[in-house]
């Protein structure tokens, strides 16, 4: 019987900053068992808990897509008390680290076919919007997707990640992209605006459209208002939940929101599914 | 399978026998108190007991497990899983409500994506219960949908007659166990049912449960939560010796390379249980904390499994130090508006 | 006079509560067990008559004072006040926001109506510091074989001591009551709760287990009390006392201090003095 606590051996192809501030690096990392390869099978929202045997597990987005064949991506942020961060930001690509997944439940299954999709991001927490994002505009996927807009900001320019992916998408006609920045530096030449501001000014369609958020708290606090007013309802605005975890199967009993884990039943919840759950996350 | 007898004077034989086949653990009595451990023989065994100071969840869920052993080498990691047991367990003497804890651990820890080591203890061990007669002033089981002679979760159901047992047989693998003996009399069944009926007058009702999780439903920003926690010491009395409570941890020990990953009991009544690294904490205080004790067994676990988290077993009311009685607090809430 | 007193304590607090003297009282009320009295939080002056005193009364309500802001009125009997007095010391609480209702022991009674082993040797039945005191001060007496139990320990030798360490703590189930029920034992990070580095896991492994508690042990040196909360709260029937009254014995004739008497003494642990004892260097 498969036992869902022993980690699946990974190495670290490469490790890449995305930010200026040196404490955001994505992970490439391929499987070390074709096998293994084989039978991760996941989709756009779902997480992997990062083994690094001695330090612990860390849940963690996925931050690639399916259609990216043959390697994980991870962007891990460094926390000063985070024993498995820290010990992730003082490796090489050679070093072979664990994964346990794909867990949670994805951005598909909240109905996000057929309809058009407004992608809202905020500063670290791009990471598994980047793994939508690719996924929906892949060649095979493209046609499943009606409108596909992306709002992405950050504190600065030197916050914002995934700066190679935002300029190859840039020059795409199949979806629009904007991207702002809180304050510019001298060399910034695109927009300077709050994201809650820009999703104002951007007006997305509402119109069977589904709008999904990942951002800081208040990034959240205040784009929700401007979604409504825009004509979203609940049911149709996605949010991607954190918490603490241990075992990702909803076993251990830390996660829960409500009766509801974030690993098993989320971490994707849509607004009305929040609001009647009790405020506790 | 037809009830059965054994005579007082013939447990030593049966139990002797069974400890050549199993190992077995019963009631022991010990400096700590009477708790569950093993025996060689029944003299070890002391059944003069309400409850054992510990629960049987340990041989479920053990305090400490090692998910798997590591070796960290220059050019690969080597993970060993850990060998199973192969001799099977039984427990001799659990009571009712430890029973029934067991039937809530198997519907969380065995539905969805099964816990790998939960299900081999649970397929190698026998769970032999003992009914309670003479039920103790801590014990409410009647009051959250059990009962001192229930047979939930439970493989056989010992009753203490006048100079013999009575034997209910429930899963199928006890038949052989109690094959060769005498099958109860009609006279037998009746005396137990009476023992029944006075162990239930014994438990007085403390409240009733039929409710409790739509009252529940409505309270999340309720101010009793701003009163009940006050006296709790933050520390893990309640839920270490709770037969229900089953949340856990998972921290990985080293020296130098070679290392392995364990699964200890952790405690929602711990400051630290939530706490993000990025240093929030979205149950900051022990008033969220009591709030997902009671939330947790009577709301979410009802409504996830359809049992409570909570069978009156007294472990909790009788041993925390500052008297942190679950009963009052359930009393409060549903008299609450 | 039992009566009487609970009816003073009742008074004093309703006073205090109207007069706003104090955000909250905390004091006793009857339990929900036979033979049994439990902590509680009063903030209205109409609810003043929950409270009660007897001889069950047991808990160190100065468990309660670390790091609250608010002004507090709180009933102590003679080992709480000298745990108050560790944390006045120790800058965990004010003095000026506490009104302490002073309460004079002659000791309290366990679940089986015997007195524990710590009220049978206390010398400080009357508070040390308080606002008030309830009742007449009860006779003081210097107890000649306080340490009679400790000595038989210091007289083992190492592997018995050793053995009996093990024994005892093998009993451990990790719980924390002990620490969580010790008033000094506030620390907003305890020493066994850190991950970075981890000093100790959380398994009920031996070595753990003993790990945290001579780790604990160490850190009540001059601060403990003898108030036997730990041995009270803890559900194993684990002695604590073996050790404590030994490190308590060390305070005393090492550098000749004893817990919580006086808040202007500075305690042994805050203080450096050159003619300190320093044979323990070897």
């Amino acid at each position: 019987m498969n036992n869902p606590y022993l980690p699946i051996p990974m190495i670290i192809r490469s490790i890449t900053d995305e930010a200026a501030t040196k404490d955001i690096k994505t992970f490439e990392l391929a499987f070390l068992n074709k096998e293994d390869e084989k039978n991760f099978s996941y989709l756009p929202g779902q997480f992997a808990e990062i083994s690094v045997l001695g330090s612990g597990e860390a849940p963690v987005g996925i931050a690639s897509s399916p259609t990216e064949r043959g390697i994980l991506k991870f962007t891990i942020k460094w926390y000063p008390k985070g024993v498995v961060t820290n010990a992730l930001h003082n490796m090489f690509a050679g070093d072979k680290i664990g994964i346990r997944g794909p867990f949670g439940n994805s951005f598909e299954s909240k109905n996000i076919k057929n309809r058009s999709v407004v992608v809202i991001g905020g500063g670290f927490a791009f990471t598994t919007l980047r793994s939508l994002t690719t996924y929906m505009i892949h060649l095979n996927n493209r046609s499943k997707f009606k409108n596909i807009t992306v709002i992405y900001g950050a504190r600065s320019p030197g916050d914002l990640i995934y700066k190679k992916e935002l300029e190859e998408w840039d020059k795409r006609d199949d979806m629009k992209l904007y991207v702002t920045v809180d304050k510019g530096d001298k060399d910034w030449k695109g927009r300077e605006g709050f994201v809650p501001t820009v999703t104002g000014e951007v007006k997305p369609s509402a119109e069977n459209a589904v709008a999904i958020i990942c951002g800081p708290p208040i990034m959240i606090k205040f784009t929700i208002p401007k979604l409504v007013e825009l004509g979203f309802s609940p049911e149709n605005i996605l949010n991607s939940l954190e918490m603490r975890m241990k075992c990702g199967i909803g076993k251990c009993g830390r996660c829960n929101i409500g009766g509801k884990y974030v690993c098993k039943d989320g971490p994707i919840f849509s607004l009305a599914e929040l609001n009647d759950l009790p405020k506790e996350y | 399978m037809k009830e059965k007898i054994l005579a007082k004077k013939d447990l030593s034989e049966f139990i002797n026998k069974l400890v050549k086949e199993y190992d077995v653990f019963a009631p022991v009595k010990k400096d700590e108190g009477i708790l569950f451990s093993k025996i060689d023989k029944v003299d070890d065994m002391c059944l003069s007991y309400s409850n054992t100071k510990n629960s049987v969840k340990e041989f479920l869920l053990p305090q400490s497990e090692a998910l798997f052993r590591f070796v960290k080498k220059e050019n690969s990691n080597e993970i060993t899983d850990i060998k199973k047991k192969k001799r099977r367990n039984l427990l001799f003497g659990v009571r009712p409500c430890d029973g029934k804890a067991i039937a809530m651990l198997d519907k969380v820890f065995l539905e969805n994506i099964p816990d790998s080591y939960y299900k081999n203890k649970r397929e190698n061990i026998l769970v032999i219960g003992m009914a309670c007669n003479e039920p103790d002033q801590t014990c409410f089981c009647t009051s959250v949908d059990g009962g001192p002679f229930s047979t939930e979760g439970l493989d056989a159901l010992f009753v203490e007659l006048k100079e013999k047992y009575l034997i209910i047989p429930i899963a199928k693998q006890c038949g052989k166990l109690f094959a060769h003996l005498d099958t109860a009399s009609q006279e037998d069944i009746n005396y137990a049912e009476k023992l029944k009926k006075n162990a239930g007058k014994m438990l007085k009702p403390v409240f009733e449960i039929e409710g409790i999780k739509e009252k529940l439903d409505g309270m999340f920003e309720s101010p009793i939560w701003e009163t009940i926690y006050q006296k709790c010491t933050k520390c893990g009395i309640c839920t270490y010796l709770c037969p229900a409570c089953h949340c856990f941890d998972v921290q990985d020990e080293t020296v130098g390379e070679k290392g392995c990953r364990v699964r200890n009991w952790d405690s929602c009544m711990f400051p630290k249980f939530t706490l993000h690294a990025s240093g929030h904490n979205p149950r900051p205080t022990q008033r969220e904390r009591w709030r997902q004790r009671i939330m947790h067994k009577f709301n979410y676990l009802k409504e996830n499994t359809g049992l409570y988290g909570c069978v009156g077993c007294g472990r909790c009311v009788e041993h925390c130090p500052v008297n942190l009685d679950i009963r009052k607090v359930l009393k409060d809430i549903l008299e609450s508006k | 006079m039992k009566d009487m007193r609970a009816k003073k304590i009742q008074d004093i607090a309703r006073k205090l509560l109207k007069e706003k003297k104090v955000d909250i009282v905390i004091g006793f009320e009857k339990g929900t067990l036979p033979s049994s009295a439990t902590p509680c939080f009063i903030r209205n002056p109409d609810q003043t008559d929950r409270l009660i005193w007897n001889s069950f009364c047991g808990n160190n309500l100065a468990n309660y004072l670390p790091k609250r802001k608010d002004k507090i009125g709180i009933v102590a009997k003679g080992c709480d006040s000298r745990s108050i007095v560790v944390l006045i010391q120790e800058k965990q609480i004010k003095r000026e926001q506490l009104y302490i209702i002073g309460v004079p022991c002659e000791g309290m009674i366990n679940k089986n109506n015997a007195p524990h082993d710590y009220c049978l040797i206390c010398e400080h039945k009357n508070p040390v510091i308080y606002d008030v005191l309830v009742g007449e001060k009860v006779k003081e007496s210097k107890k000649k074989d306080k340490y009679k139990e400790v000595e038989k320990f210091e007289k083992k030798s190492a592997s018995d001591k050793w053995k009996y360490l093990e024994s005892e703590l093998s009993k451990c189930i990790r719980c924390n009551a002990c620490r969580n029920a010790c008033p000094t034992c506030y620390c907003k990070e305890c020493f066994i709760d850190q991950e970075k580095p981890r000093w100790v896991g959380t398994t009920n492994n031996l070595s753990d287990i003993i790990f945290f508690h001579l780790g604990r042990i160490f850190h009540q040196a001059g601060r403990c009390t003898d108030c036997g909360a730990c041995v009270r709260a803890c559900p194993m029937n684990i002695d604590f006392r073996q050790f404590t009254q030994k490190i308590t014995k060390d305070a005393k004739t090492l550098f000749d201090y004893e817990t919580g008497l006086d808040i202007d003494i500075k305690p042994p642990f805050t203080t450096f003095k050159e003619d300190d004892k320093q044979d323990f260097i070897k």
